[in-house]
């Protein structure tokens, strides 16, 4: 029997814009308007009319369709099709759904989640052949519910905010970096934006750590404009926990920013392209061994050397990026093999001048296996790297040096419930790094980071989730770390508590409390510029407590108050003007922190979302000699975003973002006075940076085809062309000299994905 | 859902608190006590120095009431502390106005001084200039004399010379007043003006003439046009740059006698001062194209006068440092050449191959130490080499590697035997340390950390050291190099000044503490001890 359809899209109901994409998807999708061609003897019908009731009749006719997802090959397994008010059959893992209708024309509807409903006429006639089957594309949803909202589980072991789908990669301000998120999260400041350098919760820049599916990376972020240096495919959820984090991660002493990497799609193979104004990229995965693995290579070049030579005729600068992922299916779990890379340079065109240069290379090997064992879940993985800096900016350091390291972690972790009530956890992992300073012209004085060496770093840690009634949960843990390192070892304790109780219908009371540890750190993560000092500085140490309520409101908003003190035993710089590495440049200092942040959001399934983020914090340290009491370098007093998209319709969205923050400390005083060994220039004042505030606006534009979609966007950051002043000084007349920038970094970009 | 009584809410309440307390344990150390004496609690303290009040010494200091900006000059207090703390410290002067104004100290058993206050703008020929009442104030607070409108001063032999809009707002008329309070306006000022013993000479006027007043109240008296630069050599003696058939030509006036003889040279750049013999004067003429720069000596009093070419590296000739214990000298263009000129040589004048701007011979003239500068910013910086001053050896670096000088931190001490090179050098923008190097060995001792403000003998170090570069303050230190002891006398310390009390002997040290946020310590802060 030959079946025929025909199928134009319907516009639903109290949905905009879907009629323009189901008229391109016919177009792309078919090359012939209107019609699908799916057998002889069927045909569907688009219509608006009232459903048809289905006749009665002796024998029944079959009809197989296969339904996928519009703007690439996605089968939408249990899509279900509704005939009136009642669902008569649902596609199977490939799409594939098979109907048993009488003969004659019917009315039936196509439903899944995220989708937008298809209403079909469906005309079964006699005679079909079995083979026949057509396909139908639904068109994802681009307004109003577009996704299933996808609920995080509040994580017992810790206060945490978890990002995912359009709020890792729309955010307006962030480029469309799901790292660079965390900037407009409470607790969190950027010293000088558009750096991608933040403190959270009071602590200095170096106190965050950063991880990737739990494995520490020196920094996930490129120089300057600071893309993050894996590909945003792979990252499926970012889980900042701005302090009091669980007892699985270690060694930092403020908060942990942690990505996590997602499986590619194994139905077929896929691919994405992007490019944008500063750098090019694009990723291809493909299913392997009949979907139970996948393999995915990505990778991205700036050609932002080329931008910069329109601005500057003297300096090149450049990144690169790479990640290959691949996972299959291993015993009871999957096993992961990644292999990610990224590098930095800068430098001047003229190869032969070699006054100003930087040189910065990451390359790491993950193997990681997550599986079921026992009643419980483990994991497994080993990270081997490289890193390679070589560096010589005058400002910093005034002697060229190149670091080279090598490293290896392995991390092992279990959990189980052991009863209704009580889950449990455990791990451990060893860092082993080799750091071999290497000075270009002259050797090398033995200080701190210049110094060859090899540390050994390694932790244990247990955990319980004790949930004696419905609404409590108490998460202790206990975790040891060991820092070993030219000659000295330390042992650690890091214990930490966790509670969460509901006092309400959706009202959760939480508090946190732990002590950590961490090694001596930089303002800025540099790769193969870590691990060192514990000899001649010691180890940080951090001592935090919070409290704070989370509650939903109507308008699907939640409402999140969290205030935090912190003790601190910080390396902080001993001047922030001096950066010389040949020197020793960090001081242990104590300090404090507190404050009170402020989260009120609104669910990124709304066609509006976004969140209001405020932080009210003050940050102080010790200073000698005499134990003066003030506030850090890092002190931001106030700091507010709004973040808000709206889902306009037809592909269209709009956001934007409004930031402000007040300055931070300055002392102000004349070059000549660092230069002098007398006090030449007029005296030191201390003085604050300006406030500083910018809005952003992000428009974004999505095409769905059959078998692709195309993205354009367009962001445009500081709109007001604020200045940022990262620097003041004091004239020779003694008045003060602002030193800044006004810029507005307009992003353009394409994303082609299928 | 449980139920929410108010007794399990507070219960909940008060062990989440039970934890944020846990998170927060732990105090902040304690302030560290000072020990001494505090002159004056505050801070913005400028400008310390000693002052002898009717005999007793005070410190003089000043407080900063605003920064200057765009359009205003910044303001200060100025206020005395007897140096005992027998009474407590006077403001004596508010709101001075700093800046181009400046502070004329006129001495006197009670200290006197010029300073500027009210500042305020007018318009002089359309055009917004700032000016001020001049006052003459000492320190009990007393006004003594005041002068309105006045743009900038100075003070010239007893007197102050200012400018002051005229009636008719079109110039800014240059003033003489003397002690008396008596003004002559000076036509028409271009220059300086020059006091001698015979009165005031200046140059005014479209046509550049030189004037003279034998007194205040005497008119100008016109003695040469044309003049486009003077050096008054005394004895009425006087030399000039004048013009002849339209070039400028150099001659040796007798103001006295009013004649004049005309220098030998036909372009004469260069005035070199005079010689170790007062009555050379020293100049130089640069050539045209490749010709070498011609090195003059003109002896004024009998008109003797000898010339030879110089190198034909150096474009002109800017200095002569001569070396000790020779004839020879380091001749100086302007292009940061050098040259020996040693008459014992042949030939006598010769290039050598140095381009710095710092090189210095120790006292035996044996060493020529310089600073080869690497970098230009924000000043010039390098490496300290050591060079035999007959170039017969190698040069030496002698800072050690990586770091850098300023060009002029570096000095000898050379007696008693052996001796030594005192230098403080940095690592890149780093503050600097303090180092002691052999002339002929490479044997470096770092003396003293992060210095800043220190004098240095051979036996010890008085000054600041442990220098924060981000609060440029630190340590007040007498290190006892001999002993290798180490005296701390202040911390936090921003700048000091010292004195002795001979009847007491006491060593008296005031310094100003300065920390990162008010506090009640910041100060003027008396230490005494006894001299090392």
């Amino acid at each position: 029997m030959k079946i025929a359809f025909a199928v134009v899209l319907a516009v639903a109901f109290g949905v905009f814009g879907t009629a323009g994409f189901a008229q391109e998807t016919a177009d792309a999708g078919t090359g012939d308007a209107g019609a699908l061609d799916g057998g002889d003897d069927a045909a569907v019908t688009p219509s608006l009319a009232p459903p048809v009731a289905p006749p009665v009749e002796e024998a029944l006719v079959t009809i197989r369709a296969r339904i996928l997802g519009k703007g690439g090959k996605e089968p939408l397994v249990g899509a279900a099709v509704a005939f009136g008010m009642q669902v008569i059959a649902e596609a199977d893992e490939s799409g594939r759904v098979e109907l048993a209708l009488p003969p004659g024309t019917h009315r039936l509807q196509i439903q899944q989640p995220g989708y937008e409903p298809l209403d079909v006429i469906v005309e079964a006639r006699r005679g079909r052949s079995m083979s026949d089957e057509t396909l139908i594309r639904l068109a994802p949803r681009l307004v109003g519910q577009r996704y299933e909202t996808v609920v995080v589980p509040p994580d017992p072991r810790a206060s945490r905010l978890s990002l995912r789908q359009e709020e890792l990669t729309r955010t307006p301000g962030t480029l469309g970096d799901p790292l660079r998120v965390i900037e407009v999260l409470p607790g969190v400041s950027q010293v000088v934006w558009p750096a991608a350098i933040y403190t959270v919760r009071g602590a200095n820049p170096g106190n965050t750590g950063f991880f990737l599916d739990g494995v520490r990376l020196p920094s996930l972020y490129h120089f300057a404009l600071g893309p993050s240096v894996i590909h945003p495919f792979f990252i499926e959820q970012v889980d900042f926990y701005p302090g009091g984090y669980p007892a699985r991660y270690g060694r930092y002493v403020s908060g942990i920013v942690n990505a996590k990497t997602t499986q590619p799609k194994v139905d077929r193979a896929h691919g994405s392209v992007d490019v944008r104004l500063l750098d090019a990229g694009g990723i291809v995965a493909a299913p392997l061994n009949g979907g139970q693995g996948s393999v995915a290579i990505a990778g991205r070049v700036s050609y932002t050397g080329l931008l910069l030579s329109l601005l500057s005729p003297d300096f090149t600068f450049n990144y690169w990026d790479y990640q290959t992922r691949f996972e299959h299916k291993l015993g009871p779990g999957r096993f992961t093999l990644f292999v990610f890379g990224s590098g930095d340079h800068l430098g001047r065109k003229d190869k032969t001048k070699q006054d100003l240069f930087a040189d910065i290379s990451t390359h790491r090997l993950m193997l990681r296996w997550v599986g079921a064992l026992a009643k419980g879940r483990a994991e497994v993985s080993t990270v081997v790297g490289r890193d390679s800096s070589s560096t010589f900016i005058p400002e910093l350091n005034n002697l060229p040096v190149a670091v080279k390291s090598l490293v290896s972690t392995t991390r092992v972790g279990y959990e189980q419930p052991l009863a209704a009530t009580l889950d449990v956890e455990a791990g451990g992992d060893v860092e082993v790094q080799a750091f071999d300073p290497q000075a270009v012209a002259t050797p090398l004085p033995q200080q701190n980071l210049l110094t060859k060496r090899t540390s050994l770093l390694s932790g244990a840690y247990a955990a319980l989730i004790y949930r004696p009634a419905e609404w409590l949960s108490i998460a202790p843990g206990l975790r040891y770390d060991l820092l070993a390192q030219e000659g000295v070892t330390r042992y650690e304790p890091g214990p930490r508590l966790n509670i969460r109780a509901r006092v309400g219908q959706n009202t959760w009371l939480k508090a946190a409390a732990g002590r950590f540890v961490q090694l001596p750190s930089l303002p800025v993560s540099v790769p193969g510029f870590e691990n060192f000092g514990l000899k001649s500085i010691g180890a940080q140490r951090s001592l935090q407590g919070s409290l704070g309520v989370e509650t939903t409101l109507p308008w699907a908003l939640t409402l999140d108050m969290t205030g935090f003190y912190q003790r601190l035993r910080v390396s902080d710089l001993a001047s922030i003007f001096t950066y010389e590495v040949q020197t020793n440049l960090l001081e242990l200092r104590e300090g404090r922190s507190y404050g009170a942040e402020f989260l009120l959001r609104r669910d990124v399934s709304k066609q509006f979302y976004g969140w209001v983020s405020y932080t009210l914090s003050k940050s102080e340290r010790v200073y000698p000699p005499l134990n003066t009491v003030a506030p850090s370098d890092w002190d931001q007093r106030h700091i507010l975003n709004l973040v808000a998209s709206y889902r306009i319709g037809r592909g269209y969205q709009l956001g934007g973002r409004v930031h402000y923050n007040t300055g931070r400390p300055y002392p102000i005083f004349n070059e000549s006075s660092l230069a002098s060994s007398r006090n030449a220039g007029p005296p030191i004042i201390y003085g604050k940076l300006p406030n500083f505030y910018q809005f952003d606006v992000r428009f974004d534009r999505r095409w769905v085809f059959d078998r692709y979609t195309l993205d354009f966007y367009l962001e445009i950051i500081n709109t007001t062309l604020s200045e940022q002043v990262f620097d003041m000084k004091r004239r020779s007349d003694g008045s003060i000299d602002r030193v800044g920038f006004r810029i507005a970094l307009p992003s353009l970009g394409l994303h082609a994905e299928w | 859902m449980p139920s929410l009584s108010l007794r399990k809410a507070v219960s909940k309440l008060k062990l989440a608190l039970f934890i944020g307390v846990i998170g927060a344990g732990g105090c902040l150390p304690d302030p560290v006590p000072i020990e001494g004496k505090q002159l004056f609690a505050g801070r913005d303290i400028e400008n310390m120095s000693f002052i002898k009040v009717a005999g007793k010494t005070h410190v003089l200091f000043e407080t900063r009431l605003s920064l200057p900006t765009a359009v205003a000059s910044g303001l200060m207090d100025m206020w005395t502390v007897p140096l005992d703390g027998s009474a407590p410290a006077k403001r004596f002067f508010a709101g001075r106005v700093e800046g181009d104004w400046g502070l004329i100290g006129l001495g006197g058993d009670v200290p006197q001084y010029w300073v500027a206050r009210n500042e305020r703008t007018v318009s002089v020929a359309q055009r917004s200039v700032r000016v001020t009442d001049a006052i003459r104030v000492d320190v009990n607070g007393n006004v003594l004399e005041q002068v309105r409108d006045v743009f900038q001063f100075s003070r010239q032999a007893d007197g102050l010379v200012f400018r002051r809009p005229s009636a008719n707002g079109a110039v800014l008329a240059y003033h003489y007043r003397n002690k008396a309070g008596l003004e002559r306006v000076l036509d028409d000022l271009t220059g300086g003006v020059t006091f001698s013993g015979a009165g005031l000479y200046y140059v005014g006027g479209p046509d550049l003439t030189l004037y003279w007043v034998p007194n205040l109240m005497a008119p100008a008296e016109p003695l040469r046009a044309g003049v486009t630069r003077s050096r008054f050599l005394g004895d009425n003696l006087a030399i000039m740059t004048v013009p002849e058939n339209g070039k400028p030509v150099d001659v040796l006036v007798d103001l006295g006698r009013k004649t004049e003889r005309k220098l030998p040279g036909a372009r004469i750049c260069c005035w070199l001062d005079v010689g170790a013999n007062r009555d050379i004067w020293r100049y130089a003429e640069s050539r045209n194209g490749m010709m070498p720069a011609v090195y003059h000596e003109y002896n004024y009093r009998t008109g003797e006068h000898q010339e030879r070419p110089l190198p034909a590296a150096l474009t002109d000739l800017i200095r002569i440092v001569p070396r000790p214990n020779s004839d020879a000298s380091l001749l100086f263009d302007s292009a940061g050449n050098l040259a020996i000129d040693d008459p014992a040589r042949e030939p006598r004048a010769f290039s050598i191959p140095l381009r710095a701007p710092s090189p210095r011979f120790s006292d035996d003239g044996k060493f020529l130490l310089y600073v080869r500068p690497t970098s230009q910013v924000p000043s010039p910086e390098g490496p300290l080499f050591i060079q035999d001053s007959d170039f017969a050896a190698p040069e030496r670096q002698v800072s050690p590697l990586g770091t850098t000088l300023l060009l002029s931190s570096f000095f000898t001490l050379e007696e008693p035997a052996p001796p030594l090179v005192v230098f403080w050098a940095r690592f890149g923008k780093g503050a600097s340390d303090l180092y002691f190097a052999d002339f002929t060995q490479p044997m470096v001792t770092r003396v003293a950390e992060s210095i800043r403000d220190v004098s240095v003998t051979r036996e010890r170090v008085v000054g600041i050291v442990r220098t924060s570069l981000q609060d440029l303050v630190g340590d007040l230190v007498i290190k006892d190099l001999v002993l290798g002891t180490e005296t701390i006398v202040g911390r936090s310390v921003d700048s000091y000044i010292l004195t002795d009390d001979s009847k007491r002997n006491l060593l008296q040290m005031v310094y100003v503490l300065r920390t990162r946020k008010t506090a009640d310590v910041e100060g003027l802060w008396l230490a005494e001890l006894p001299p090392p």
